[in-house]
């Protein structure tokens, strides 16, 4: 009697979920839970006599029955310098990667272990995709595809969505999601044009972190990696950077033309899409809000508003904002169009 | 020595290495090219000489029926050569067709990967809730198929934990819900 009580129960209050399947970042947020995750999307295969079983206590890893070995999450990093290897990244560009097929295994485990258990519950997740770039003719069929199997692999029903959506849904209530919304990420950078909780318009470019990364590190002769350690360490574009290293100083300078000209190259595109094809006439003034891991150092905000208010704009901007929180926005995002999904499911 | 020999009257001719003379003549050509000298006669529209060549007491005679001769080779020479360009033609507008026809292959197969990897959708067990999820037929033999039978998640979490407003989040599904109308 209980069980059936329990069930319906469950039928009643089935547990949302919001995945944010980002390039650097996984992110999980769930109605049952106050906590969203996040981990790091990479991981490193090791040999089993690499590493001391009790160092593995100490860190998160994936093994499996034939003895493979691999070290996710944040660790990977760590322990990929330790051995001097390069880590594994499951998703390049914002896409599954097509090199990384044998980590589709790893990849679920990853995601199982941040959703968590669902097991015997009605279990609904949105999980966010990127829109189809319009600089590079990558599809991202094979890459939602991938996603809705793991999802399915795991009991959970699933839709995907634009992950510039998740922003506007995260950020944008007070004007009834209608928005801007860029996701500078590590692969692509990702904009929504939405008007009151419809997509006017999207698309995604693949200049982002990744981009400047390479580019910095192209121009300075220096390992990309290097580039990204000393961006998220030191890089900010208001205040003084406390470094006195002259080439790390140099590193934040190219970091910095590289910044703005991501920041350039997006509100030309956005000006060129808006007018070429939104057809709704956008009668008030919108915000634009900015979020995405690219989007931490700061000043980046103010830098973004810098370069926009150089160019006429097809509409009226209200303010540029950042969200939140950068990290967390696109899966609380999807967490709400689940939510409201599923109440109209009800 | 080699010497050319003109009977026509009447030409001033001027070939390059040597004096202009006038014809009838017979001039020293041994230290030019002869094929310069013939052009040079051809161009002045003269066609009867002779190229005598004294080597050693050995004299040798050639006329023009002997260069028209070669010419009428450089003419079989430019036949074939027409002939070897129009089969490189044919050849590069059958590649060129082949490499279209590629094109096709591969706009099939992507067009095939995009219908089976969606194919997974339905073979699943869960399925989309969203009616603007694509729905699928066919089998994808594309998606390898996920296993974590005997894989297991060890060690100690590397998770970042953030606090999310619950009130916040639950207000904005409903306006959500309430302008779109739910599940789009």
């Amino acid at each position: 009697m209980s069980d059936v009580k329990e069930e319906k129960k469950n039928k009643n209050n089935p547990i949302c979920i919001g995945l944010d399947c980002g390039t650097m970042h996984l992110c999980c947020a769930r109605s049952d839970s106050e906590d969203v995750k996040i981990t790091r999307n990479v991981f490193l295969p090791l040999d089993k006599d690499d590493i001391q079983i009790t160092e593995l206590s100490e860190i998160s890893y994936v093994e499996s029955s034939d003895g493979d070995l691999f070290i996710v999450g944040s660790d990977a990093f760590k322990y990929a310098n330790i051995f001097g290897q390069t880590i594994s990244r499951p998703m390049e560009s914002g896409l599954i990667s097509p090199k990384e097929i044998a980590a589709i295994d790893v990849l679920t485990l990853m995601i199982k272990d941040l959703i968590g258990d669902v097991k015997g519950q009605d279990a609904y997740c949105s999980y966010s995709i990127p829109a189809e770039s319009i600089d590079t003719r990558r599809s991202i069929t094979y890459h939602e595809n991938v996603f809705a199997r793991i999802l399915g692999s795991l009991g959970i029903n699933y839709t995907s969505v634009n992950e510039a959506m998740a922003i506007i849904y995260s950020e944008c209530a007070k004007e009834k999601f209608s928005g801007i919304g860029i996701s500078f990420g590590a692969g692509m950078a990702n904009v929504a044009i939405s008007y009151k909780g419809i997509e006017a318009l999207t698309f995604s470019t693949a200049r982002a972190g990744d981009w400047i990364d390479n580019n910095t590190a192209e121009s300075l002769g220096m390992v990309a990696n290097r580039v990204t350690s000393v961006k998220e360490k030191y890089m900010k574009f208001s205040g003084e950077v406390e470094v006195k290293n002259k080439k790390t100083k140099r590193v934040l300078e190219a970091l910095y033309y590289y910044h703005k000209a991501l920041i350039e190259y997006t509100v030309k595109e956005i000006i060129k899409e808006f007018d070429k094809k939104v057809d709704i006439e956008v009668d008030e003034a919108i915000p634009i809000v900015v979020s995405g891991g690219t989007s931490m150092p700061e000043g980046f905000i103010e830098l973004f508003n810098d370069v926009i208010m150089t160019y006429d704009l097809p509409f009226e901007l209200s303010e540029i904002r950042r969200a939140r929180n950068p990290l967390t926005a696109v899966a609380n995002g999807l967490l709400i169009r689940t939510k409201s999904d599923v109440k109209g499911m009800k | 020595m080699i010497t050319l020999k003109i009977r026509e009257r009447g030409h001033m001719i001027e070939i390059p290495g040597i004096s202009p003379f006038r014809t009838p003549a017979d001039v020293n050509i041994t230290h030019i090219s002869i094929p310069l000298a013939i052009s040079v006669l051809s161009s002045q529209g003269i066609e009867k000489f002779e190229i005598v060549s004294d080597i050693r007491g050995k004299e040798q005679v050639l006329t023009e029926k002997d260069f028209k001769e070669s010419e009428d080779d450089n003419s079989k020479m430019n036949g074939r050569l027409k002939n070897l360009e129009g089969m490189l033609k044919k050849l590069l507008k059958k590649e060129a067709s082949d490499l279209s026809s590629n094109q096709e292959q591969i706009n099939d197969k992507l067009e095939k990967l995009e219908l089976l990897s969606n194919a997974i959708l339905e073979s699943s067990g869960h399925r989309p809730y969203s009616e603007t999820e694509p729905h699928i037929e066919e089998l994808d033999t594309f998606i390898p198929e996920i296993d974590i039978e005997g894989i297991t998640m060890k060690g100690k979490s590397g998770k970042k934990v953030f606090k999310k407003d619950e009130d916040d989040i639950d207000e904005s599904a409903d306006l959500l819900s309430s302008l779109t109308g739910g599940n789009k």
